[in-house]
């Protein structure tokens, strides 16, 4: 009796076993699927870090060239708030 | 007997050795298992964490390259606020005018600058108010600082002639010698600071020409000018009144006015004295401050 559960168990187990297996075998393909997207995120990241940085010193520059432009264009949006209240 | 006695445990304990092969067998594999679940759900957090942080890096870039797009046309921006700025200006005047406003509008001007000693101080006045006004400018070299002031902080910049020069009424020896002078101030305005400037007072006021004064203008619309005189002055022209004297000159002749034109000297230490006063004073009497523009009713052309 002992020795038929012994095999019962032991079929079980390689049952199992080879079940897991398969299934182990593709969460490793998935893995790897999504191993390959990780690291196209990471390169993406990179290089959005990379344009954001080349943007902000670009803004820097343009904003420093254009200072008189930017502040004259504020007093023209600004004067135009002061005399609207008088049109209404 | 006992043979087969043998062979029965020999049989039974590679069961054992089997079932136990099995259980070590299925433990491993579930632990590789396990473990490569665990290595997917961290990938799968961190690749939706990315996203996230990817979808934010990419707006910002968007917003940053919509700013800096935004800086190609300033100018012609700029050129449209301004535009738009006088538009509203000239609605306002023609309702003011119409008697369709509570308001009165003042412009407020200042003649023969620059001045290296004073203009800085009613510069620094009109900021305090938030006022902007009109600057009527000679030619003077080695005055670029208050000229670039001037224009940058909005005032309108006009033409006064190059010279001034009233002596034996020289500048009105002929059209084309006040002509000459009007077109020398502005081109050396427009070379040196790309500012346009198409309105002018005449040195003395336009009466000062005599005989000339309808000959010049026929020959200023020709050359897109327009000129104003003033309705009320501080009286600081010779710069010998006191600062009562100029408060009274301005507060005390605008009641009559909805749109008034006001002519000050911005060399005159008792006008700057004078204008906080002068300005609170015609605040109280409904007025409010604008720079001339070409298309103002006060622009004669």
């Amino acid at each position: 009796m002992i020795k038929k559960i012994l095999l019962f168990l032991t079929i079980l187990c390689l049952g199992l076993s080879a079940y897991l297996f398969t299934r182990t075998a593709a969460v490793v393909k998935e893995t790897d699927a999504l191993r390959e997207e990780a690291n196209a995120l990471q390169v993406r990241y990179q290089e959005n870090g990379k344009q954001l940085q080349d943007l902000q010193q670009q803004l820097t520059d343009i904003e420093t060239a254009n200072a008189g432009a930017l502040r004259e264009y504020r007093i023209w949006e600004h004067e135009i708030e002061k005399i609207e209240p008088y049109l209404r | 007997m006992g043979t087969r006695n043998r062979e029965d445990r020999t049989v039974f304990a590679l069961t054992c050795v089997a079932a136990l092969l099995g259980i070590a067998a299925l433990l491993f594999i579930y632990r590789s298992y396990d473990r490569a679940l665990k290595e997917q759900e961290q990938l799968r957090s961190w690749i939706s964490d990315t996203n996230e942080t990817l979808s934010v890096q990419e707006t910002e870039i968007a917003s940053l390259e919509e700013e800096i797009a935004s800086y190609s046309d300033i100018a012609e921006k700029n050129r449209k606020e301004r535009e738009l700025f006088f538009a509203k200006a000239k609605e306002l005047e023609t309702k003011v005018m119409n008697g369709e406003s509570d308001v009165k509008i003042c412009y407020f001007t200042f003649d023969d600058g620059p001045y290296w000693d004073t203009t800085h101080i009613f510069l620094d006045i009109l900021d305090e108010y938030d006022i902007k006004a009109t600057f009527f400018y000679l030619l003077k070299e080695d005055h670029d600082d208050i000229y670039q002031r001037v224009i940058d902080s909005g005032h309108t910049l006009a033409n006064h002639s190059a010279s001034h020069n009233l002596r034996g009424n020289a500048i009105y020896a002929s059209v084309d010698t006040f002509i000459g002078e009007v077109e020398e101030n502005r081109q050396y305005i427009q070379d040196k600071f790309g500012y346009t400037t198409n309105i002018l007072r005449f040195p003395g006021g336009s009466p000062q020409a005599g005989s000339l004064k309808y000959p010049i203008i026929d020959r200023l619309r020709e050359i897109g000018y327009g000129y104003v005189d003033w309705d009320t002055t501080t009286g600081d022209g010779k710069n010998s009144g006191t600062v009562e004297e100029y408060i009274h000159g301005v507060l005390d002749n605008s009641a009559g006015y909805d749109v008034m034109v006001v002519l000050m000297h911005d060399y005159s230490v008792n006008t700057y004295k004078a204008l906080p006063t002068i300005i609170d004073g015609l605040k109280e009497q409904g007025f409010i401050f604008l720079p001339l523009f070409y298309d103002s009713a006060k622009i004669l052309k």
